[in-house]
């Protein structure tokens, strides 16, 4: 059987911009399993959209704040129904020694909580572009000028910076 | 104040947004002229390089809260079960059917499901649970593959499945689906299914990463345990392990 011109183009898609969509979650929610359900969940709706959008980098990010955003309203109770059934919230697939492990899990709090200085939007802005997309893809996602994409990231990039370092002293 | 966090602003050389925006590769108007004045100005080569130093540190952090890229697996949503539960059933098969997809991206999870959603397939099944005395055993062994195919049996209004060992990691998910039948599915290790007088046992002689099963609506009660020790029973204790973002999903730690 021959796939519709969309389903080709929505697998094209889907290969590309994945690992971009993944990394970008994973990096917001500190939870790979969570990052690959509302990724995958991305691609399922705009599946049943039935045909691409003129934006489909930006239509997926927005749908992933989305969920994002939903799933935050419930994380207090999320977080205590796993940990409660012994769920290993970001699970890594790797086995890294249990130093190592401890080691990784502190440096990703402490990124976590200079992150949480910086506004919702501004945050966003870093992440994504720090995960692989264009100012222009920044812009349009989140609704903003993409001549003002470098002066956010440069404001977010410094109070980031600044306030890990205030928290945790430099970093290695 | 630390130099990434002051802006040069003198009119005659390009601001930070742009000297950032070359650092970020990003395609502008008059960026082929800007990096020929920036490799001549010293103080814009500078500046630049402070920009790409700041940058580094800071794609540095962030990238120390990555997990690696999981194996892409095909989508969850308890909204598609009836057509993606027969593709998880029919993974071992979408090899075969490769051939007949061959204009899509050969290989790709989702050039897998999208082929397997086109060509629905029945699921593997067993003997029809006995009703007699005489129990009837069926097996079906899963192979190592992404959410290998595991068995099918017709719902009844209580089920009862038990894990033959414990296990030190995994997962069971309990899915409420639209087909009629109860399916159970693994990913990993060598799973293999013993069913009997309505009971399920799952020998998980080589532990898998997660166990899936699809309960349909007219399943009321399932109890999954090992040995003695209860996992879950549902629907009574799914209120715990139903996951936020999906309604439809609960899962719950094999680990003792």
């Amino acid at each position: 059987m021959v796939a519709s011109a969309f389903e080709a183009e929505l697998t094209r898609l889907y290969e590309k911009q994945f690992p971009s969509l993944y990394r970008y979650l994973d990096r917001t929610l500190g939870d790979s399993q969570l990052a690959t359900d509302i990724a995958q969940e991305a691609f399922i709706r705009l599946f049943d959209r039935g045909s691409m959008p003129d934006e489909p980098v930006a239509w997926l990010i927005t749908v992933v704040n989305n969920l994002v955003r939903d799933d935050y309203r419930r994380t207090g109770r999320r977080l205590r129904l796993l940990e409660r059934a012994g769920y290993n919230v970001g699970h890594s697939t790797s086995s890294p020694d249990a130093a190592t492990k401890l080691d990784q899990q502190e440096r990703r709090e402490q990124v976590h909580a200079a992150l949480n200085h910086l506004n919702a939007r501004d945050r966003q802005a870093l992440l994504l572009r720090h995960s692989g997309y264009s100012y222009r893809e920044v812009a349009v996602a989140l609704g903003i000028t993409e001549t003002s994409v470098g002066t956010i990231l440069l404001r977010a990039g410094a109070l980031f910076r600044e306030v890990y370092e205030e928290l945790h002293g430099k970093p290695d | 104040m630390k130099s990434y966090m002051v802006s040069q602003t003198d009119p005659r050389h390009p601001t930070d947004e742009v000297l950032l925006a070359l650092v970020h590769e990003q395609s502008f108007d008059d960026a082929a002229a800007i990096r020929g004045h920036v490799v001549t100005c010293a103080s814009c080569s500078a500046r630049t390089r402070e920009l790409a130093a700041h940058d580094a540190v800071i794609a540095d952090l962030l990238g120390s809260l990555d997990h690696p890229l999981p194996e892409a697996r095909a989508p969850f949503s308890a909204r598609h079960s009836g057509l993606l539960r027969r593709a998880a059933l029919v993974a071992g098969a979408v090899a075969t059917m490769a051939g007949a997809a061959a204009a899509l991206v050969p290989g790709s999870p989702v050039h897998e499901w999208i082929v397997a959603r086109s060509a629905p397939q029945a699921p593997v099944r067993p003997a029809p649970i006995a009703t007699s005395p005489e129990a009837t055993t069926a097996t079906a062994t899963s192979r190592d593959a992404a959410m290998a195919s595991g068995i099918a049996i017709p719902a009844q209004a209580t089920l009862d499945v038990e894990f033959r060992r414990e296990q030190e990691s995994g997962t069971v998910e309990l899915v409420r689906s639209v087909p009629a039948d109860v399916t159970f599915r693994s990913r990993g290790g060598t799973t293999a299914y013993d069913v009997a007088d309505g009971r399920v046992v799952i020998d998980n002689r080589t532990p898998a990463e997660v166990y899936v099963i699809d309960i349909p609506s007219a399943v009321q009660h399932v109890r999954i345990h090992v040995g003695t020790r209860t996992l879950i029973r549902w629907p009574d204790d799914s209120a715990r392990y139903v996951l936020a973002n999906d309604l439809h999903r609960a899962r719950v730690a094999l680990r003792p």
